[in-house]
């Protein structure tokens, strides 16, 4: 069991030259609580599987999910005893990254691109608080790549590579 | 001795899981080798890291051909 993964810091950006983050008042986005997140990220309840959201000073985005036991998903996974659904983590684990992505979000939709190299090592319970920590590792256009990892209590359950592309919300102007 | 198009050409084969003999400048990376918009950009990624160089971002938007990127890594590398 792999417990205290710690994200690889390297960067392909030299210092200075993150195009997308750079632009970010780190202060800004310091204890985010849901309604504020919501100003960035299009999900919404039920699909809204991020609490709370800090950006550290390595733009490294470290939020949390409260299972509270309640939640759709865990209806019928499994009766007697419920578990996240991984492809659920993985969610979790993308929001978080979305956010890593701030201002690019206004007025844009986030879609999967890609999900790769995910482990999953613990199961996440009711009760649980899952707690992210994400990392934008490459941009170009409006394709994103990140790392993630997900613990709970230091121990790690879910990490991998995932990637995103941004496209234009048209929902209100239809 | 391999040339950086070599090089290149072989992370591009791999990545886009393709044979070496396909990866030809002419070549489309979308439309003639089966890359989608993510392999692009993961490809960018690799020879960023593989060649240590960071290409800017005005330089990579116009990238359709192995020959485009072929331009970029040796204008980058010289």
């Amino acid at each position: 069991m792999e417990v205290g993964f710690v994200l690889k810091k390297s960067t392909p950006f030299p210092e200075g030259e993150t195009p997308t983050i750079k632009r970010f008042n780190i202060q800004q986005f310091n204890n985010m609580n849901r309604d504020e997140i919501k100003q960035y990220l299009p999900h919404r309840e039920p699909m809204l599987l991020v609490d709370e959201m800090n950006l550290d000073e390595n733009h490294v985005c470290h939020s949390k999910y409260h299972v509270t036991g309640e939640e759709f998903f865990l209806q019928g996974h499994f009766p007697g005893e419920p578990v996240v659904p991984g492809v659920i983590l993985c969610e979790i684990m993308a929001q978080s990254c979305a956010l890593l992505m701030k201002d690019d979000l206004i007025g844009k939709l986030t879609f999967y691109t890609g999900i790769d190299k995910v482990r999953f090592k613990n199961s996440v319970k009711p009760g649980d608080t899952a707690e992210v920590e994400a990392t934008l590792t490459y941009h170009r256009a409006n394709i994103y790549i990140c790392s993630a990892v997900l613990s709970v209590g230091g121990k790690m359950c879910v990490k991998g590579e995932l990637s995103f592309a941004l496209l234009p919300d048209t929902r209100n102007k239809q | 001795m391999a040339t950086i198009q070599d090089k290149a050409r072989a992370f591009i084969a791999t990545k886009l899981n393709v044979n070496e003999s396909e990866v030809t400048p002419e070549k489309r990376l979308i439309n003639d080798l089966g890359a989608d918009s993510l392999d692009v950009v993961e490809l960018l990624m690799i020879l960023e890291r593989e060649f240590n160089v960071k290409i800017s971002e005005n330089d990579t938007a116009n990238v359709k051909t192995v020959g485009d990127l072929f331009q970029l890594i040796e204008k980058y590398t010289k």
